[in-house]
């Protein structure tokens, strides 16, 4: 089967520089003034071709519009991104239909996420024939291929979505992008909806794949041990913002942000023996729209200073790769 | 050989491929529902009994709808005429009969003009959104507005009388009901995942509406063409009542209605015999579609 | 030996469907004592809801029945109440919150109202009668109490204008007011964010501490389960299959279902490898596979486990386990 690689790759497949994607609301029917909705506000990160890099955070954190907008499928409304050297913002979108070649996506909820009235075999084989790749007999042989690599086969082929469990719903969704053998895959919450057990079947699915096919992948979830399980390196989002980034170990050993440290004590850990450092996190997650000033994370923040109300920290490199967007970690 | 296999193989694949809609169909909630809604079997009574009558016409009706018996004027029911004969000597019950064809003919040709204009029309406003959406709805709320039967008046006023223009005048403004429903469904189903997996692939819009979405709103889209039929013969026969529809002296029930209409005193079942006809036939197709908007419902699907 | 707060025993709940019958809960038994948090972990169609709904009466009939079983709350069996007796036990005695609050949260009533809802219905606080006006105090009190922030100004608020975890603790305030000696929490915080659950978690750990309340814990995760509970149960397509203190759980856990689900959960410490996962799928409550329900995925399935039903054998005193690998002789 042809690889969608086009020979060499750049070193960082994704570059991302302070992007920033607001939405539009409206306050109110009457309401002329426009309220910004600052899903992502100044996010900035690279990933490594062949890596696997996590993107954690809680509701509002921006994870989501991050993977949306390295896709294509939204544009920024300031920054820039770059896909294996090339500035998407200077794309048509033609140009970046075609690229979604070398793209991949799969979603949180598996049946939602194919067409109700497609059968598996024209779910996995559409993208083969949007692109010219293969089709008739040529197509149906690479679409049962990829069906036997996620653990499917041939009697699955004329049957519809909704006559599988939710595990293989995702297998299908895996097989849609396999198919098309992508450079860079979005994984978007992949078994938030899934059983333990079903959850672990997909996991290391994924993990075969990328270590058979070479992929880089964007792992996108509020499930911290499914992040730590499979990432190199983490990223931690909080209200539109990066707090933190770091490789998983270290991630883990040494969190420096104050958000890091009450996140990684908040995720439950199935081990009866373990007690989590420091004390449960106050007050609620704000809002996109109203978000503090300086740092966002003040409100909550054990170790608030006035500087942190006021200025909003830089985001550096502490050590190695390791990087904080806080006041009181010095550079 | 090569061509023997392939072609082999492609009817299986179709063939598998109709099986399985047949299989989704059989054991859809839908179709269980319908098989418990005394409606539904009702109205599909009706209405396979009125296509097999318009089919089947030539072999039930005793005689030719037109042929004119003068001899025999303003008969009552008796052996040779079940239902009697009309000022002009036709066999009222032949009349009745070939009125089906008219009837469904009327209605199918309404129905499929006012969709291939209103649906396509909704498509596109529902999927572009924004400005075009806008635009193109304020022309459906004004088309709406109009009042159609009385605007229907005015073209045959203007163009003359006879079926096809009946259809033409009655469509000026029935599409406009399709393209309202279609437009509420696209702008549903564009917010789904599958939809945003579909452009993630790298689908084009054009296929993104027609292999996307169409499909996921068929079913509303049948309940509406099964309630509009009837309204259509009811509109159409309303005209032919007026005389600016079908003509004379093509059997229609709205026209017979007319006919029959002076001879109310003498002959009062004369005009009965069409009503009844047009009343039986739209409420089988109300029953059927209010059985089958009920049937695809997803809330009222149950457990 | 102190009484257990509840007893169930034999505990078997069918859904007559056109599909078949769906036995959902087939022979459950389990206690659970006063003051204790009492974790029953499945993964989805284990049947854990519906032996809560159970417990309380909820069951939807049709198409559900409580086929059989005994389910013994402060010595009464609450299987034989009558509809009367139940009502007033619900709300009071025994108390249910759910995954997702707007079950239980009506959007046009203000939260206030809501609270003092059970509290007018019961008309009893901590086991004594209370007047009408001392009712708008006790809901601030219970505000007060789940952690909710300015509870005077919450009061007169509508749900909606509340973000998740404010309407978890509404919930939780709702379903407390008339201090119930049985919580059933049914996966209170699944819909949460991880501080947030964090939250609710401490939430709760603090009611048990206050109040002494039992709370049943129904969930699928096991992070939660191991952070929370004192007692466990593993559940497994209508039967528990182990039942033990929370730290023999996870340290020696016996049936060949609870290792396989402790050994498929990602954790951040395993070095990046391959999860240990448990073939084949989970099987249909209408056929279930005859014998033991687990068989066709046990590495450890053995000719009689096709066959006969296992009985749940006590392996240690609080550890009992439903398999043949354990039966004598």
């Amino acid at each position: 089967m042809a690889s969608a690689r086009s020979g060499k790759l750049y070193k960082d497949l994704v570059v991302v520089q302070d992007l920033k994607k607001y939405f539009e609301t409206k306050k109110g029917i009457f309401s002329r003034r426009v309220r910004w909705i600052r899903a992502v506000d100044g996010v900035s990160f690279l990933i490594k071709k062949g890596e696997v890099f996590g993107l954690v955070g809680e509701s509002g954190c921006g994870k989501t519009t991050v993977g949306k907008l390295i896709l294509g499928l939204i544009r920024p409304t300031a920054g820039k991104i770059y896909f294996d050297g090339r500035d998407l913002a200077r794309m048509s979108e033609e140009e970046l239909r075609r690229l979604r070649r070398r793209m991949g996506v799969v979603y949180q909820h598996p049946q939602s996420s194919l067409n109700p009235r497609m059968t598996v075999s024209q779910i996995v084989g559409r993208p083969l024939e949007i692109h010219g790749i293969a089709k008739g007999e040529e197509k149906e042989k690479i679409v049962l291929d990829v069906l036997k690599e996620v653990g499917l086969g041939p009697e699955h082929l004329d049957r519809f979505p909704h006559e599988f469990s939710g595990g293989q719903q995702q297998r299908i969704a895996i097989a849609r992008v396999l198919v098309l053998k992508p450079d860079f895959v979005v994984l978007d919450e992949p078994t938030s909806a899934l059983d333990v057990s079903v959850q672990a079947h997909i996991l290391n699915l994924l993990s075969d794949l990328r270590e058979k096919f070479g992929f880089t992948y964007l792992l996108i979830s509020h499930d911290l041990n499914v992040v730590e399980h499979m990432s190199d390196r983490i990223a931690v989002m909080y209200v539109g913002k990066i707090v933190e980034l770091a490789p998983q170990s270290e991630l883990r050993d040494n969190p420096l942000h104050p958000y890091t440290q009450s996140l990684l004590a908040a995720v439950p850990i199935p081990d009866p023996r373990y007690k989590p450092k420091g004390t449960v996190l106050r007050g609620e997650i704000p809002s996109v729209i109203d978000p503090p000033p300086g740092c966002r994370f003040h409100p909550r923040c054990p170790y608030a200073k006035p500087i942190c109300r006021e200025r909003e920290p830089e985001f550096l490199d502490v050590e190695n790769g390791h990087y904080v967007a806080c006041h009181l970690v010095g550079a | 050989m090569k061509g023997e296999v392939m072609a082999t193989e492609f009817r299986r694949r179709v063939g598998s491929r109709v099986r399985g809609y047949l299989v989704r169909i059989r054991r859809s909630p839908a179709l269980r529902y319908l098989k418990r809604d005394v409606r539904a079997w009702v109205g599909l009574g009706i209405v396979l009994a009125i296509v097999g009558i318009a089919i089947f016409a030539d072999f039930i009706a005793p005689h030719d709808p037109e042929t004119q018996y003068l001899e025999k004027k303003l008969l009552g029911p008796c052996r040779e005429f079940p239902l009697g004969t009309d000022d002009v000597g036709r066999c009222i019950f032949s009349r009745i009969i070939y009125g089906s064809r008219i009837a469904l003919t009327i209605g199918i040709l309404l129905v499929s003009v006012e969709a291939a204009i209103g649906v396509p029309f909704g498509l596109i406003a529902g999927y572009r959104g924004g400005r075009v959406d806008e635009v193109m709805m304020r022309i459906v709320d004004a088309v709406i507005a109009f009042p159609g039967l009385v605007l229907a008046i005015a073209f045959v006023g203007f163009f003359g009388p006879g079926l096809y223009k009946l259809v033409i005048a009655l469509s000026i403004t029935g599409w406009a009901g399709y393209a309202r429903l279609t437009r509420g469904q696209v702008l549903a189903v564009k917010e789904e995942v599958y939809v945003e997996a579909a452009k993630a692939i790298g689908e084009r819009d054009s296929s993104i509406i027609l292999r996307y979405v169409l499909p996921n709103i068929i079913s509303p889209l049948i309940v509406l063409a099964t309630m509009t039929l009837p309204a259509a013969i009811l509109l159409s026969s309303a005209m032919s009542f007026l005389g600016l529809g079908v003509q004379p002296p093509t059997p229609d029930w709205g026209a017979m209605l007319r006919e029959h209409s002076k001879f109310l005193a003498e002959r009062p079942l004369m005009s009965v015999y069409p009503g009844v006809a047009i009343i039986i036939t739209v409420l089988g197709f109300n029953f059927l579609g209010d059985a089958l908007r009920d049937a695809f419902d997803p809330r009222l699907r149950g457990t | 030996m102190k009484k257990p707060l509840l007893e169930v025993r034999g505990l078997k709940t069918y859904f007559f469907t056109e599909e078949g019958v769906v036995k959902a809960v087939d022979g459950v038994d389990f206690d659970i004592e006063e003051g204790e948090i009492f974790g029953l972990v499945g993964e989805s169609g284990c049947g854990k809801s519906v032996t809560a709904l159970s417990i309380l009466r909820l069951i939807p009939s049709p198409p559900g029945r409580i086929v059989a079983g005994k389910v013994i709350f402060k010595g009464k069996d609450l299987l034989k109440m009558s509809d009367e007796e139940m009502r007033r036990l619900r709300g009071r005695e025994i108390s249910m919150i759910f995954q997702d609050p707007h079950t239980a949260l009506n959007p046009v009533f203000t939260i206030g109202d809501q609270i003092a809802e059970p509290i007018e219905l019961h008309q009893v606080i901590e086991e004594r009668l209370i007047s009408p006006d001392e009712v708008p105090k006790k809901v601030v009190e219970m505000l007060k109490l789940v952690g909710m922030p300015d509870p005077e100004v919450r009061v007169v608020e509508y749900p909606h204008q509340f973000s998740g975890g404010m309407k978890q603790r509404a919930m939780i305030a709702m379903m407390i007011s008339c201090n119930p000696s049985l919580l059933i929490a049914d996966e209170p915080t699944t819909a949460l964010d991880v501080t947030i659950q964090a939250q609710i978690l401490e939430l709760m750990r603090e009611l048990r501490r206050k109040l002494n309340t039992s709370i049943m814990l129904i969930t699928h995760n096991l992070g939660v389960i191991a952070q929370m509970c004192d007692r466990v149960a593993v559940m497994y397509a209508g039967n528990i299959v182990e039942e033990a203190d929370l730290i023999t759980l996870f340290e020696d856990p016996r049936h060949p279902y609870t290792q396989a689900l402790l050994k498929a959960i990602p954790k951040a410490d395993v070095p990046r490898g391959r999860l240990v996962t448990i073939p084949g799928m989970v099987p249909s409550l209408v056929n279930p596979p005859p014998g033991c329900r687990f068989h066709p995925r046990c590495p450890h399935a053995m000719e009689v486990c096709t066959k006969e039903d296992p009985v749940t054998i006590q392996v240690e005193k609080g550890h009992s386990v439903r398999c043949h690998l354990f039966s004598r002789g």
